[in-house]
C-alpha cells in the first residue's frame, strides 16, 4: 500500500498513486478494469483510495499481492457476464465519478463512462450519444442512468418495442421519438 | 254381491241420444231461431245417473269404453260441422265459424256436468296411473281437442288467409269488422287452453304467421314511399303506422302480441331505413326543422342504440359551425380588431349555445346522449386557438364589457348573459388563464371605483356554483379591501384637515392587500412637491393604526383631475378638467416651466423607465383631444418618412390595419411641446392611462406567468398524491394528479411527466428499484 500512498497524506493513495497501481496490474486507464477494481474495493471517491479501502479490498479478494490481483482480472471481468452483477456495477459507477456533493453527472463524463461500460451492450449508444450532445446539453439524473441500463436491454432493433406506458423518464421518451425515424430511414436504405 | 244387470249398449244409445239433443240444440239454435227443445231436468238428471251407474260398475274397460264412446261421437259432430263450414271463405267464413265455435263450446261445458261422476274418479285415476294417461282429459277438454284435430285443422288455411285479409284492409284504410279479430283471438286461446302454455297455440297459428305478414307488408310500403316522398313526410307516415298498430294490438289482440309486433314494425320501418333517416339528420339541423327533429328523436328512440349515431351526427355539427365561428375570429390579426370584436364574439357563442340548449330541450327531451354531444362538442372548439388572443382572455374582455356595463341590458338580461357566460367557461381547461386575466380586469375596475356591485358579486357566485371556490377567495379579498378603504377615508379626511399648512389638494387613497391584487409597482416616480406632501400625509395617518405594515406606492394606478388653464384660438383664457394618470399628471406638470421637452428631459426628471413613459406619454399625443405634439427629431425617423413616400407599392402591399398600430409610436429622440388647443365644447376631459399597444404584451406576460404558476400546482398536487397514497404507479400519479387539476386547466402529461422527473431529482420520490413503474414516496 505503501508503495502508492501520497506523500503528504499516508492514509490515501491519490491520481498519481492510483496510475502506478494500475500500471503494475497491467491495467490502461480508460480499460474498464480500473473501474471495475475500484468497485470490487468499494472506492466512495473517483480518483482515490483509502487505506482501509485498498486492504479490505485486496482481502475481500483474497489476494496477497499484486500479482495475486492481476491473476484475478480476467475472472473479475467475466464477473460482469451476469447481469445482476453488472446492474450493481453500472449503478455504482454514477455514484462513485459523479461524486458526493452533486445530484447529477456531467454530460461529457456520462458520454465517456458510457463509451467504455456499454459498449456493445447497448445497440443505439452512438445515436444516444449524439442525441444528447444535440437536444440535451445538460447533466444526466441518476434516474436517466439507472435507466439506461433497463433501456438498453429491452429495446430492441427497430425501437418498436417501446411502451409509452412503461414509465420511461421523458428524457428516453424523446430519445425514442427522436430516433425512430432515423432508425427507419437507415432501413429503408 | 248380486248387482243387476247393467245393459251398456242400451244406456249408452240413450246417453248419446241426449248428448245429440244437446248438441242440436245448442248449434242448431241459430239455425232455427225458434223453439228449442231444451232438456228437462228430469231427463237431466237421467243422464246423469246413467253415467253413475256406468262407472261404479266393476268392469274397468267399460269405463274406458264409455270414454272412447264420447270421444267418438265429438268426432262425429266435429266432422259434421266443418263439412257445413267448409264452403265459405273470408269474412262469412269467419263469423260462421266463431257462431258454431261458440255454441259448440257451450254444448261441451254443459256435458261436462253430465259426465261429473268420471271427472271425479275414474279421470283422474287414468291421467295418473295409464300409459297413456295424459292423453285423457275432462270431458269438455276433449270436446276442444276434437274441435282441434278435425275442424279447425280442416279449415285453418282458410281461417288465416280470412283474417289476415282483413288486417291488410283495415291498414288499406277500409273499414272492417275489427271485433272479429278480437273475438277471434279469443277463440285461439280457448282452443290453446289445454296446453303447457297456452299461449303457444295462439302464437303458433296466428301471431307469428300476422307478424310475418305486417314486416312483407311494411317493408314494400315504406320502401315504395321512401322513392316518392321525402323524409319529413315518410317520418309523419312511419309515426302513423306506428300508432295504427300499436291500437290495434292494444284493443284487438292478445297482450302478448303488442310488444312482438311494435318490435317488429319498428325494425321495418326505422330500423330498416336507419341510414336514409340518419343521413337527411344532417340537414335537418341545418335547416332547424325542430318538427322533424322532434319526430326523428321520437321514432329513433324506440330502437335500440338508434340515437348514437345522431348525437355523433349532432356533435360533429357543432363542431363545424363552432369552429366556423372560431376561425373568424381568429383571423383577426389586428389586436385592436380583435378586441373590438371580443364581444360579438362571445355573444355568437353564447346564442350557439343557447340554441342549441332549447333545441336539445325541445326536439330530443333533454336526452343525455345528446346533452353530452354538445357538451362535447363544445369543448373542444372552446379550447381552440383564437388568434392574437387566447379564449380566457376573450372571455374576460366579455366579462368586463359587461360588467362595466357597456351594453345596455336590463339587469335580468344582464344576468342572463353572465349565467351563459358561466356556462360556456365550464367548457375550458385552461380556467386558470381566465382566473389571472379577470383579477387582472377586476383590479382596474374596482380602482376606477365605478362598479356594479350587485352584478360582480352574481358573477362570481355563479363562478363558485359552476366551477368551484378555487379562486373566490382572492377575488373577496379585492372587494373586501376596497371596503375597508371606503369606510377609512372620512377619518383621513378629518385628519387632513387638522394638516398646516392645508394640502390644497383633495387625496383620496386606496390600500390593497398585496396577497390579493395582482399588481406589481412598475416603476419608481418622482412626485413634486404637492403630491409628496399628500403622500407623506397619508403615510402618517395609516401608520397610527398599523404600525407595522409597510406601504408601497403603486404609482401607475390612480387618477388625477387636473385643471388645465389655456388659451383659446381667440386669446381667451379657457378652462378645462382633464382626467388622467399620476404618471400623466406628473408628465404635464412639468410643462408648467416650459413649453418643450425632451424624451430624456422628461425621463430624468421623473425617474420613469422607457416602457412606462412610451405608455403613459402615446394618449396624450394620440388622443383626438391633442394635448401635446410629438415632434421626431432624429434623422433615421426622417429617412422613414422618405421612404413611405419613395414605397407607395410596398404600402398599400401592407392591411389597412397596420396602419393603426404606428399611430401608437413614441421613441426616446422626441421632443414634446403643449399643443394649440381648439375651442372644446366639453368641460373635462378622460384620457386613456396608456395605449392599446400593452394589451398585447401584457397578453405574453399573462401566459408566462400561467406556465409559472401551473408548473408550481403541478408539483404540489403531486407530492400532495404521493403523500396520500405512499407507492403507486407512474401512470396512475400521472392520471391522479392530473385530474385533481382539471379545475385549474388540462395538464399536459409530457410535463407532469417531467416534473416527477424533477422532484424525484430533489428526494420528494423515488422509483423501486425492482419495478422501474413503482414510484415510493419519501418523506
Amino acid at each position: 500500500f505503501l508503495q502508492y500512498a501520497d506523500e503528504q497524506n499516508k492514509d490515501f493513495i491519490n491520481e498519481e498513486g492510483l496510475e502506478r497501481f494500475f500500471q503494475d496490474l497491467g491495467i490502461e486507464l480508460s480499460d474498464i478494469l480500473t473501474l471495475i477494481v475500484a468497485w470490487q474495493f468499494g472506492a466512495e471517491t473517483f480518483g482515490e483510495f483509502s487505506k482501509e479501502e485498498f486492504i479490505e479490498g485486496f482481502k475481500s479478494l483474497r489476494c496477497e499481492s499484486t500479482r495475486d490481483l492481476k491473476n484475478k482480472l480476467p475472472s473479475l471481468k467475466a464477473e460482469l457476464k451476469d447481469d445482476r452483477c453488472f446492474r450493481e456495477f453500472y449503478q455504482f459507477i454514477f455514484n462513485y465519478v459523479k461524486g458526493p456533493d452533486t445530484k447529477v453527472l456531467d454530460l461529457n463524463m456520462a458520454v465517456e463512462l458510457w463509451n467504455v461500460v456499454l459498449k456493445d451492450r447497448f445497440k443505439f449508444l452512438d445515436l444516444w450519444t449524439s442525441f444528447l450532445k444535440e437536444r440535451h446539453n445538460k447533466a444526466i439524473s441518476k434516474d436517466t442512468w439507472n435507466l439506461l441500463l433497463e433501456f438498453s436491454k429491452h429495446i430492441n432493433a427497430t425501437m418498436t418495442n417501446y411502451d409509452d406506458e412503461g414509465a420511461w423518464p421523458v428524457l428516453i421518451d424523446d430519445f425514442v421519438e427522436w430516433a425512430t425515424p432515423k432508425i427507419s430511414s437507415v432501413d429503408k436504405k | 254381491m248380486d248387482t243387476p244387470p247393467f245393459d251398456f249398449d242400451q244406456k249408452w244409445k240413450e246417453l248419446e241420444n241426449g248428448l245429440s239433443l244437446i248438441f242440436d240444440a245448442c248449434l242448431n239454435t241459430a239455425a232455427k231461431g225458434t223453439t228449442k227443445r231444451s232438456i228437462s231436468p228430469k231427463e237431466w238428471t237421467n243422464y246423469y245417473t246413467i253415467v253413475y251407474n256406468w262407472c261404479t260398475r266393476q268392469e274397468e274397460q267399460k269405463k274406458e269404453e264409455l270414454y272412447h264412446k264420447v270421444s267418438s261421437f265429438f268426432e262425429s259432430i266435429v266432422r259434421q260441422q266443418a263439412e257445413l263450414l267448409k264452403t265459405n271463405r273470408g269474412v262469412i267464413l269467419l263469423r260462421e265459424y266463431l257462431k258454431i265455435f261458440d255454441n259448440f263450446t257451450a254444448a261441451a261445458t254443459f256435458l261436462k256436468n253430465i259426465f261429473q261422476y268420471m271427472h271425479r274418479y275414474w279421470i283422474p285415476h287414468q291421467q295418473q296411473n295409464a300409459v297413456d294417461g295424459k292423453s285423457i282429459k275432462i270431458i269438455d277438454q276433449l270436446a276442444l281437442v276434437k274441435w282441434r284435430e278435425i275442424c279447425y285443422e280442416m279449415l285453418k288455411n282458410a281461417i288465416l288467409e280470412a283474417l289476415l285479409d282483413l288486417v291488410e284492409q283495415d291498414r288499406e284504410g277500409e273499414t272492417v269488422d275489427k271485433s272479429l279479430l278480437s273475438n277471434f283471438v279469443q277463440a285461439y286461446i280457448k282452443i290453446g287452453v289445454h296446453e303447457e302454455i297456452p299461449d303457444n297455440f295462439y302464437k303458433q297459428e296466428f301471431q307469428n304467421p300476422f307478424i310475418e305478414k305486417t314486416k312483407e307488408y311494411y317493408t314494400k310500403e315504406s320502401d315504395l314511399f321512401h322513392q316518392t316522398n321525402s323524409v319529413s313526410e315518410y317520418m309523419k307516415k312511419a309515426e302513423e303506422r306506428l300508432a295504427h298498430e300499436q291500437q290495434t294490438a292494444q284493443r284487438y289482440l292478445h297482450p302478448s302480441t303488442e310488444p312482438e309486433l311494435k318490435s317488429a314494425c319498428e325494425a321495418v320501418l326505422i330500423t330498416r331505413h336507419n341510414e336514409i333517416l340518419q343521413n337527411e339528420f344532417q340537414s335537418m339541423l341545418k335547416h332547424e326543422r325542430e318538427d322533424d327533429m322532434k319526430r326523428f328523436y321520437h321514432l329513433l328512440s324506440r330502437i335500440p342504440n338508434g340515437l348514437d349515431l345522431s348525437s355523433e351526427t349532432m356533435k360533429n355539427f357543432l363542431i363545424d359551425v363552432g369552429m366556423a365561428i372560431i376561425k373568424e375570429q381568429s383571423s383577426t390579426s389586428n389586436t385592436k380588431r380583435a378586441l373590438i370584436n371580443s364581444a360579438p364574439f362571445i355573444h355568437r357563442l353564447i346564442k350557439l349555445h343557447k340554441k342549441y340548449v332549447d333545441i336539445i330541450t325541445k326536439c330530443f327531451s333533454d336526452h343525455k346522449l345528446f346533452v353530452q354531444a354538445m357538451d362535447e362538442a363544445f369543448t373542444i372548439f372552446i379550447n381552440k386557438n383564437v388568434g392574437v388572443f387566447t379564449m380566457a382572455e376573450l372571455l374576460n374582455f366579455f366579462v368586463d364589457h359587461l360588467l362595466k356595463g357597456n351594453e345596455k341590458l336590463s339587469e335580468e338580461q344582464l344576468e342572463e348573459t353572465l349565467e351563459s357566460t358561466v356556462r360556456l367557461f365550464s367548457y375550458f381547461d385552461d380556467k386558470d388563464v381566465f382566473y389571472l386575466a379577470f383579477r387582472r380586469s377586476l383590479s382596474k375596475r374596482l380602482l376606477s371605483r365605478k362598479i356594479n356591485e350587485d352584478a360582480e358579486m352574481s358573477f362570481i357566485a355563479k363562478l363558485k356554483v359552476r366551477c368551484g371556490d378555487v379562486y373566490t377567495k382572492k377575488l373577496e379579498g379585492m372587494f373586501n379591501d376596497i371596503k375597508l378603504s371606503n369606510e377609512r377615508q372620512p377619518a383621513f379626511k378629518e385628519y387632513v384637515k387638522t394638516i398646516e399648512p392645508p394640502l390644497g389638494i383633495d387625496i383620496t387613497v386606496t390600500v390593497l392587500n398585496d396577497l390579493y391584487w395582482p399588481l406589481t409597482k412598475q416603476t419608481e416616480l418622482a412626485l413634486s412637491s404637492e403630491l409628496l406632501r399628500c403622500m407623506k400625509a397619508f403615510e402618517d395617518f395609516y401608520h397610527k393604526h398599523n404600525e407595522k405594515r409597510k406601504l408601497t406606492w403603486l404609482y401607475n394606478q390612480g387618477n388625477v383631475t387636473m385643471a388645465y388653464n389655456y388659451p383659446d384660438p381667440k386669446g381667451r383664457s379657457k378652462k378645462l378638467d382633464l382626467i388622467i394618470s399620476c404618471m400623466q399628471a406628473c408628465i404635464v406638470m412639468l410643462f408648467n416651466d416650459t413649453n418643450r421637452l425632451s424624451f430624456k428631459d422628461v425621463q430624468d426628471q421623473l425617474n420613469l423607465t422607457d416602457e412606462i413613459l412610451k405608455y403613459s406619454i402615446a394618449p396624450l399625443i394620440y388622443h383626438k383631444l391633442k394635448l401635446l405634439n410629438r415632434i421626431v427629431t432624429n434623422a433615421n425617423n426622417v429617412e422613414n418618412v422618405q421612404n413611405k413616400k419613395e414605397n407607395p407599392n410596398k404600402e398599400t402591399n401592407k392591411p389597412k390595419e397596420d396602419d393603426d398600430d404606428d399611430k401608437d409610436t413614441v421613441t426616446q429622440d422626441d421632443e414634446f411641446e403643449i399643443a394649440q388647443m381648439k375651442r372644446i365644447p366639453k368641460t373635462r376631459v378622460a384620457y386613456p392611462p396608456g395605449s392599446t399597444r400593452m394589451i398585447q404584451k401584457q397578453s405574453q406576460q399573462l401566459q408566462d406567468k400561467t406556465k409559472q404558476e401551473r408548473i408550481i400546482k403541478i408539483e404540489l398536487a403531486l407530492v400532495r398524491v404521493m403523500k396520500a397514497r405512499n407507492v403507486c404507479t407512474l401512470n396512475e400519479l400521472i392520471s391522479e394528479a392530473s385530474s385533481q387539476l382539471m379545475k385549474y386547466f388540462r395538464p399536459d402529461p409530457r410535463i407532469v411527466k417531467k416534473r416527477i422527473e424533477t422532484l424525484m431529482e430533489r428526494g420528494f420520490m423515488k422509483r423501486d428499484e425492482e419495478d422501474q413503474k413503482q414510484i415510493h414516496y419519501v418523506a
